[in-house]
């Protein structure tokens, strides 16, 4: 694949008017040793930067850096990876650095155009793809170009290999080249392998996160400690749309090591002090007065009128196939039923959390953001400066999930610190999380599908009620939301694989004041469950196997059918006493399907197994496909079985972990993974591995029981 | 007041009450123990008291005084290197806790079983890295198996592990695949 580098301009600084010093200049600015998160280890990294991702030292080491934010899903790793494959690296030298916010550090959007430094939409890899790819060959041209010169022989006689670049017997390792190849102007153009030439790319190299996770040496955003640092906790309106009436701070003003209370924007009162829990205690001894607003008696039964009434009043059409039936209820031959899912937190075990650094001619954030991009702009913007004086500096995420896309927290700890001038720490308490989520939206979801003498479907009406998890974003901030909007509510639905001649998808707009957003797998988390059970509902109509009936809904989609039968396969046999259940979704530009084996004990639901199959196109670090599709069946059975948010009087109650409880260890099923390599356009693997798990788990339990699941969480005695 | 904390004596100047994971984090600036929820519950901020694994968020400080003190930092087991091996760890947040409770099992139970992995593991991963962490638990018992009788909290000479003082924790050599 060739790949004209000032076309496409890939690498910011390398192209145009400052071609000659190619990011040496800013790298050394921006990326001061100090600057540099490194994740765990201590040495500033010396060397000579090649480009913007590319850094190699004396010593052979080589520092890559990733614009991504590694969370659990293993770009940190998989990122360097694509740098290393072209770069012709040893990955025993490699290590890898964080990158600042910076336009150099974007991504290509893979569901819109554009760029940005924002990792969600499982599209860090796809985004990434060949930015980073071209990156390695670039440096790794330079390299040999370097050497080439030096030996007096044309660089297509030379080639690279582990750090090496080499021609005949001679030789020159990577750490001797880099300074002067630093110098050298790159290559227009570069030369990326074909796939049959990787020899990183789809191994299980050694994951780079893994020492510092198993010894306490990692860095989260929760263990930056800054000279002078202070620390800061805060409590806002739980009641949404509500504000600060007013509160006393005399008594916490005298606690030891309070350093300042204060309220901020009508809604927030913080209590800085010397130490974390000093500020916790001050804050409770704070007695604050709350105004509820116009939604002070919205309760769960409030949603769900809410939700009612949208739907009841109709929704917009967003898709269309085929003729345009409106199936009415109690019509002949009609199939009908209503699902429903709540509200649900991120919950990421680390509290949400941000260090800020105000100087007058600099901001440092120090910060577990899934959105650099983002949050440069909105800290900017919050303290009035440019957001070149703002240096994002990215942690390591304790979970993301979609939370940490979010810059609410960020802004919060900027207008904190602008107070001090020495460093802040925000930390939010875990009640404070729960309380102030963007969360998963409830959704309502009425379907009827009308089946055809042979039992499929003829015609499918799918009618959604809820928030767009969109609601709450910046206007502008996606030209195109509205174009997506059917996918964020109702993905899933319109383009859905199975062949239904007529199909109409609606979403009713519910006005409600909670704050949504998107949480793993987004549409995805809903529409799986929404989608594929009420299929088992019509496979049940028609008096059919459910897995036979998809299949026969599929005959004219090979991937599908394959990713349902590996998943199968990856299930086993079914062993007696159990109940099986299956579930197929595509999202984010991957297929998966499940099968769950379940059975139900004195009144209690155990899953036992997961098959579980994703087709991804390709595989770069397979061990983490695998366990990306692990711990989305985890966290969507988690979701199934136990998680919802409940409100009164316009506040979230169940506000920690004993009250909105998560999947244990005892409750966690054994789980087959098989990955199919396609050789399709690659898709994402952090979120499809969600969606199937609560409909494959509704229909292995109507085997069990004879009661159809529409309702989650599931709850009661079920859930034990 | 005098603690101590994996095998070294530290002196902290904290009011009584405070909980001995702010002790450690925000006083001695030993971050590998985590905060998760405050009450208990997550099991993030899991240490050792006495061999016993228990959760340091709701632990006043004057309560440990006279207590042998183990923390993520001072952990030198080879259940880390199996989790390695497994490859345990998604965000890793969670992980110090569990490796905690997980050696904490081990020196009780050198063999536990599914059942005492899930009686004695309540501590939460969001990531729901579960499996591969009752993985990592068998692993090392077979380790501990094959180089009994190992003391419960050291490693015996020979057996591979990570370094107590991994040198640069990013560097895929420690990781050892």
């Amino acid at each position: 694949m060739l790949t004209n580098m000032s076309r496409r301009g890939v690498l910011g600084g390398l192209s145009g008017l400052i071609l000659a010093f190619p990011l040496r200049s800013y790298a050394r600015s921006i990326a001061a040793p100090d600057d540099t998160i490194r994740l765990g280890a201590k040495s500033d990294s010396p060397g000579v930067d090649l480009n913007a991702w590319v850094r190699i030292a004396p010593d052979d080491t080589v520092y890559l850096r990733f614009g991504a934010a590694e969370m659990g899903q293993g770009v940190f790793t998989g990122l360097c990876m694509l740098i290393a494959e072209e770069l012709e690296v040893d990955w025993s030298k490699v290590q890898a650095e964080s990158a600042p916010a910076h336009k150099d550090y974007r991504r290509e959007l893979v569901s819109t155009p554009g760029k940005a430094q924002l990792t969600g939409g499982s599209e860090s890899t796809t985004g990434y793809w060949t930015i980073l790819r071209e990156a390695g060959a670039t440096a790794r041209e330079m390299l040999i170009a370097e050497a080439a010169e030096r030996w007096g022989v044309a660089p297509s006689a030379c080639r690279a290999e582990k750090g090496v670049v080499k021609n005949g017997d001679k030789s020159f390792r990577y750490g001797e080249l880099a300074e002067a190849a630093g110098a050298r102007s790159p290559s227009s153009s570069v030369v990326l392998k074909e796939p049959g030439q990787f020899r990183l790319i789809g191994t299980d190299v050694a994951r780079l996160d893994l020492p510092p996770k198993v010894n306490g040496t990692a860095t989260f955003g929760i263990d930056i400690r800054r000279p002078g640092q202070l620390a800061a906790t805060l409590m806002a309106c739980p009641h949404f749309g509500g504000t600060l009436f007013s509160f006393d701070d005399t008594a916490a003003r005298g606690m030891p090591g309070v350093v300042d209370v204060f309220s901020l924007d009508e809604r927030v009162v913080v209590v800085v002090a010397q130490h974390v829990y000093q500020a916790r205690q001050g804050l409770n001894a704070v007695s604050i007065l709350w105004k509820t607003g116009e939604w002070g008696a919205l309760d769960d039964a409030g949603v769900r009128s809410a939700l009612n009434e949208a739907l009841d009043k109709g929704g917009d059409r967003v898709a269309q196939h085929g003729s345009r039936v409106d199936l009415e209820a109690g019509e002949a031959g009609v199939v009908e039923a209503t699902y429903w899912v709540p509200y649900l937190d991120h919950a990421p075990i680390e509290p949400l959390n941000a260090t800020v650094h105000v100087q007058p001619d600099r901001v440092d954030v120090w910060i577990p953001t899934q959105a650099q991009g983002l949050t440069q702009r909105s800290v900017a913007k919050r303290l009035g400066r440019s957001q070149s004086e703002v240096f994002v500096h990215t942690t390591l995420l304790g979970g993301g999930f979609g939370r940490k896309s979010f810059f609410d927290f960020a802004e919060l700890a900027a207008a904190v610190a602008e107070r001090f001038d020495v460093p802040v720490q925000l930390l939010w308490s875990r009640e404070e999380c729960f309380a102030h989520g963007f969360y998963r939206p409830a959704m309502l979801c009425r379907q009827r599908a009308r089946l055809g003498a042979d039992g499929m479907p003829e015609a499918w009406l799918i009618e959604l009620s809820g928030q767009g998890p969109a609601d709450n974003v910046v206007p502008g901030f996606l030209a195109r939301l509205d174009v997506l909007e059917g996918e964020l509510v109702a993905g899933g639905f319109p383009h859905m694989p199975y062949a239904v001649p007529d199909l109409t998808v609606k979403v009713a707009h519910p006005e409600l004041p909670i704050p949504v957003g998107w949480w793993r797998s987004v549409h995805g988390s809903h529409n799986g469950f929404f989608r594929e059970a009420f299929l088992d509902e019509l496979a049940a109509a028609a008096g059919q196997e459910p897995l036979a009936y998809r299949m026969k809904l599929l005959k004219d989609n090979p991937r599908e059918l394959k990713v349902l039968q590996t998943a199968v396969d990856a299930a086993g046999p079914l062993v007696a006493g159990r109940s099986r259940g299956v579930a197929l979704f595509e999202s984010f530009g991957s297929i998966v399907a499940q099968v769950a084996d379940v059975t139900v004990d004195s009144g209690k639901l155990r899953v036992h197994r997961v098959g579980a199959a994703i087709d991804c196109g390709r595989a770069v670090l397979p061990d983490s496909v695998i366990s990306q599709v692990e711990g989305s069946i985890g966290m969507g059975l988690s979701a199934m079985m136990r998680e919802g948010l409940s409100l009164s009087q316009g506040a979230v109650t169940n506000r920690n972990f004993h009250e909105y409880r998560l999947l244990m260890m005892s409750e966690m099923p054994e789980i087959e993974v098989r990955i199919i390599e396609s050789g399709e356009a690659m898709g994402g693997v952090g979120e499809p591995g969600l969606p199937p798990i609560a409909g494959a788990v509704a229909n292995a339990l109507y085997g069990a029981t004879r009661q159809r699941l529409r309702s989650l969480p599931i709850g009661g005695d079920l859930a034990g | 007041m005098k603690l101590n904390i994996n095998g070294q004596e530290r002196e902290v100047d904290v009011a009584l009450e405070t909980p001995l994971l702010w002790v450690l984090r925000d006083h001695l600036g030993m971050t590998g123990t985590k905060f998760g929820c405050g009450v208990g519950v997550c099991g993030a901020c899991t240490v050792h008291l006495d061999g016993r694994a228990v959760r340091s968020c709701v632990m006043p400080v004057v309560a440990v005084t006279s207590m042998e003190i183990r923390t993520i930092e001072g952990l030198d087991h080879l259940v880390q290197a199996a989790w390695i091996e497994e490859r345990v760890p998604q965000c890793g947040y969670c992980q110090s806790g569990q490796l905690m409770a997980a050696a904490a099992l081990l020196a009780e139970k050198p063999a536990p079983t599914d059942a005492d992995i899930d009686a004695s593991m309540t501590n939460l991963c969001r990531c729901a890295t579960y499996q591969r962490i009752r993985r990592g638990i068998h692993h090392a018992a077979a380790h501990l198996a094959a180089a009994a009788p190992p003391p419960a909290t050291t490693v015996p000479a020979g057996v591979p592990t990570v370094p107590a003082e991994p040198a640069p924790a990013t560097s895929p050599a420690a990781g050892g695949r």
